[in-house]
C-alpha cells in the first residue's frame, strides 16, 4: 500500500526541514517560519500547506480526521485523506474525540480538543497585513518592529464602509501579546477556540510556504477596539432541524418554499448528537 | 525663558559616500557640495539650530541645496551622518536622538512629530479613506476608541474645509489641493509639538496662498519647521 | 539498521519533540533509543535528534571529549560542522557543562526580522526529572510547570540572557540517559524555587 512511496509521501529530507520547521514556529507563537514548500500532487491553494505539516507529524499509531468546512465527506476532506491514507496506512475517523491528528480547513469542530490533539489549518494567505501592504519585505519589517498600525486600520475601514466589525471569517488575532497573525479563514466564531487551547495548532501555508504555531494555553486575542470588542456570531437562539444543538455554528437552508432552516456545520457532531438524541428517546 | 527650545539641531551632517581627511574637516572648503578629493556629496553639513515654542523656522536655499535632504534626516526618513538633535518632549531634550533605536524612533515620529510632503502621495494612503489616513495616525499615537478616533478625524477635516460627506472617500479621488489638506489634517492629529513642512503648497495656489495659511491651525505650543 | 524502522523511529522522536517542546515541563520519553543499534559517542537520545532533524542545509557544533563525534554526525546527516556562532543545531555532551554558560552567550539569536535562525542547543545531562527545581510558566502551559536538571544553575542566567531580546533567542532540549527528553521554547520563563 505504501510501497511506491517513503511513509508519508516525504522523502526524509524534505521531513526535516518541515520537522525544523514546525519547532520554531512553536517556539515563537504567531511568527509565520518560512520553508521551501514541497510539489505535492494535490494543487496549490488546496491545502498543500495543511498536508505537508499531517504528513511529518503522522505516525503508524494516529487516527486522522480531516474536514472542509466542517464535513468529513467534501471532495477536497475526502481526496486528502485518501492521499495521506496511501502513503503511510493509518486510520480514518470522523469522530472528532477519536482522532489523534485533525486537519481542516474553514472550521475548528465543535467539540473540545485536548492535549493529546493536534489540529492542522489550513491557511491560503498567511499574512494578516498582506492587504495593507503587498511587499513582503516590508511586511516582515513590520513584525519585527511590533508595527501593527496596519492591521487596526483594515478593521477600521471595515467598520466605516459597513458600520461594525463585519470580518465574517479570517479575523486577525494577537498571538501571545506579540505577534498579529491570521487564524486561517475560520469563521468569527471560532477564534476564541483558540484562546488558551488544550490542544497545539499548527497552520500551513503551502502557496506562501509558512508556517505558524499557536502552543496549547497561549494566548490569543482577536483584535478590535476600545469602543467596539470583539463579538461572535450569536447561535443561541438557532436550533439545528436534525439533532436540535443551539450555540455551535450553523449552516443557513433556505427551503424552496421559502422557509429558512438550520443546521449544524460541524457534520460529525450533528450527527453524535442525533444518535444521542435517538438513544435517550430509548 | 524657561522654555527649553522643541527642537535644538547640534552640527547635523549628511553625506553620501565614505568622505575623506580633506572633507572631514569643516574649514575646508567643497565644491558646491561635493569633496572635490574623494567626490563625497554632503546634503547637508555643519546645520544648528534651535526652536521654541510657537515658532516658525523657514529654510530657504536654492533647488538641491539639501532642504529636503535635512527634513528627511528629522522626520527619520533618511539616516543621518552625524550631529545630534534634541527634542523637549522626549527624554526633557537629554538624549540625542539620532543614536536611539528604531523603535524610539518610530514611537518618535508617531508622537512628536506632524510631517507634510511636498507631494501627497509621500504622506497619504491613496487606497484607505481620508478619515482612514487620519485614523492611522491615531492609532500610532495609541488612540484605540473608535468614538474619539471619529471625533478627532472630523474635527480636523472641518477645519481645513473638506467636507463630511467626503471623509470616507479615497484621496486618489481628490485634487492635489484637497489632497494637501487631508495630509494637513493628517499631520495635526496626533497634535505634535513640531511639525514639518516640506514644500506642501506646490500646486495649492487656489486654496492657501503660501504656507502661513497652515498656521491658523497651530497652536501656540506647537513649532513648525517650514521649507 | 532496517531503513523503515529508523523512518518510524525518527517520526516517533519528532512527534515527542513536538509534543515536549509545545508544552515545556512535559518529559518525553524515547522509547525507540533501546532498538537502534549505534556506536556514537553521545547520548542515544541525541543522535535520534540527529538524525530526525540535521541535513546538509544546517550547521552543527558540538562539545565533546570525543575527537571523532564532529565526524561522525557529519557522515550520517551530512550537516556541515560550523563555529558556535554560526551553528543552528549545538551539541553539548555530558561531562562538558563548565562550558554551558559560554556556549549558551554564544550561540546565534536570531534577529527580529529572521528570529527562527535562532539556535536550538541540545544539552545532555544524566538525568531529568519534575521536581520542583524550576518553576515554568508561558506558552504552552498550563499555570506551571516543574523540571529538574543535575545542572549548576548558571546556565539559567546565560539562558534568559540570551532571549531577553523576544522574539530572539535560542530554543533548548535536555536529553538524559535513561532516554529522556524536555524542552525549553524560548518563551518559556524560568525561575528558581526557593
Amino acid at each position: 500500500m505504501h510501497d511506491k512511496y517513503n511513509f508519508a509521501f516525504f522523502d526524509e529530507g524534505s521531513k526535516k526541514e518541515i520537522r525544523r520547521t514546525i519547532l520554531k514556529a512553536v517556539a515563537i507563537p504567531g511568527y509565520q517560519v518560512p520553508f521551501a514548500s514541497r510539489e505535492m500532487p494535490v494543487a496549490r491553494g488546496w491545502g498543500t500547506g495543511g498536508l505537508q505539516i499531517t504528513l511529518v507529524c503522522i505516525g503508524q499509531d494516529d487516527i486522522l480526521k480531516v474536514i472542509d468546512q466542517g464535513s468529513d465527506e467534501s471532495v477536497n476532506a475526502v481526496s486528502i485523506k485518501k492521499f495521506i491514507k496511501a502513503t503511510t496506512g493509518i486510520k480514518e475517523t470522523i469522530d472528532t474525540e477519536e482522532a489523534t491528528i485533525i486537519q481542516s480547513r474553514h472550521r475548528i469542530p465543535e467539540e473540545k480538543l485536548r492535549e493529546d490533539q493536534i489540529l492542522v489549518l489550513q491557511v491560503p494567505t498567511p499574512e494578516p497585513l498582506r492587504n495593507f501592504e503587498p511587499s513582503e519585505a516590508r511586511t516582515k519589517e513590520l513584525h519585527a518592529n511590533q508595527d501593527y498600525t496596519g492591521a487596526w486600520l483594515m478593521l477600521f475601514e471595515q467598520i466605516m464602509k459597513y458600520g461594525n466589525i463585519s470580518t465574517g471569517a479570517d479575523h486577525t488575532v494577537r498571538v501571545n501579546d506579540r505577534y498579529i497573525a491570521v487564524p486561517s479563514p475560520i469563521p468569527k466564531f471560532d477564534n476564541p477556540k483558540m484562546d488558551n487551547s488544550q490542544c497545539l495548532i499548527l497552520l500551513g501555508a503551502g502557496r506562501e510556504k509558512k508556517i505558524h504555531a499557536i502552543p496549547p494555553y497561549t494566548k490569543v486575542k482577536s483584535i478590535d477596539f476600545e469602543d467596539m470588542p470583539f463579538k461572535v456570531e450569536d447561535f443561541s437562539d438557532k436550533v439545528c432541524h436534525e439533532c436540535g444543538s443551539s450555540g455551535v455554528f450553523m449552516d443557513e437552508i433556505i427551503n424552496r418554499d421559502g422557509s429558512t432552516i438550520y443546521k449544524c456545520n460541524d457534520t460529525s457532531f450533528c450527527l453524535k448528537q442525533k444518535e444521542r438524541g435517538r438513544l435517550n428517546e430509548r | 525663558m524657561s522654555d527649553k527650545p522643541v527642537i535644538d539641531v547640534k552640527h547635523l551632517y549628511k553625506q553620501f559616500g565614505e568622505g575623506c581627511s580633506y572633507c572631514r574637516n569643516k574649514e575646508n572648503k567643497l565644491a558646491g557640495n561635493y569633496c572635490p578629493v574623494c567626490s563625497t556629496v554632503y546634503a547637508c553639513r555643519d546645520i544648528s539650530f534651535k526652536v521654541y515654542p510657537g515658532e516658525i523656522l523657514g529654510i530657504v536655499g536654492e533647488s538641491g541645496s539639501g532642504k529636503s535632504s535635512l527634513m528627511k534626516c528629522l522626520y527619520f526618513d533618511l539616516p543621518s551622518s552625524g550631529g545630534e538633535v534634541f527634542l523637549s518632549a522626549y527624554e526633557k531634550g537629554s538624549i540625542n536622538v539620532l543614536n536611539e533605536s528604531n523603535q524610539i524612533k518610530k514611537k518618535l515620529r508617531d508622537y512628536i512629530f506632524g510631517m507634510i510632503y511636498q507631494n501627497p502621495y509621500d504622506g497619504l494612503r491613496m487606497n484607505i479613506s481620508s478619515v482612514g489616513n487620519i485614523a492611522e495616525k491615531c492609532l500610532a499615537a495609541g488612540i484605540m476608541s473608535i468614538k474619539d478616533i471619529l471625533s478627532i478625524s472630523e474635527g480636523l477635516l472641518k477645519k481645513v474645509s473638506i467636507p463630511k460627506e467626503r471623509m470616507r472617500e479615497i484621496p486618489k479621488k481628490f485634487s492635489g489641493g484637497m489632497q494637501q489638506r487631508v495630509q494637513i489634517a493628517k499631520a495635526l492629529s496626533n497634535n505634535p509639538p513640531i511639525l514639518l513642512l516640506d514644500e506642501p503648497m506646490i500646486g495649492c495656489s487656489v486654496e492657501f496662498k503660501d504656507e502661513r495659511g497652515v498656521l491658523k491651525y497651530l497652536t501656540r505650543k506647537q513649532a513648525m519647521l517650514l521649507k | 539498521m532496517k531503513d523503515n524502522i529508523l523512518i518510524m523511529s525518527m517520526q516517533k522522536v519528532f512527534r515527542k519533540l513536538l509534543k515536549s517542546m509545545s508544552q515545556p515541563g512535559v518529559i518525553s520519553c524515547v522509547g525507540e533509543a533501546e532498538n537502534i543499534d549505534y556506536n556514537f559517542n553521545c547520548l542515544p537520545v541525541s543522535m535520534l535528534l540527529m538524525s530526525a532533524l540535521l541535513d546538509a542545509e544546517v550547521k552543527f557544533y558540538v562539545e565533546s571529549n570525543e575527537n571523532d563525534l564532529k565526524e561522525q554526525i557529519s557522515r550520517l546527516t551530512y550537516s556541515t560542522y560550523e563555529k558556535i556562532s554560526e551553528a543552528d543545531y549545538i551539541f553539548v555532551c555530558m561531562d562538558n557543562h563548565e562550558q554551558l554558560r559560554r556556549i549558551i552567550s554564544e550561540a546565534k539569536r536570531g534577529t527580529l526580522s529572521d528570529p527562527h535562525e535562532g539556535a536550538t542547543i541540545i544539552i545532555e545531562v544524566e538525568n531529568i526529572s519534575s521536581d520542583e527545581t524550576l518553576i515554568l510558566t508561558g506558552p504552552g502551559i498550563k499555570e506551571k510547570a516543574y523540571l529538574s536538571v543535575p545542572l549548576s544553575s548558571s546556565w539559567i542566567e546565560a539562558r534568559n540572557d540570551a532571549n531577553k531580546e523576544f522574539p530572539m533567542g535560542v530554543d533548548i532540549i535536555f536529553a538524559d540517559r535513561n532516554n529522556n527528553m524536555a524542552a525549553l521554547p524560548r518563551t518559556t520563563k524560568i525561575e528558581r524555587r526557593n
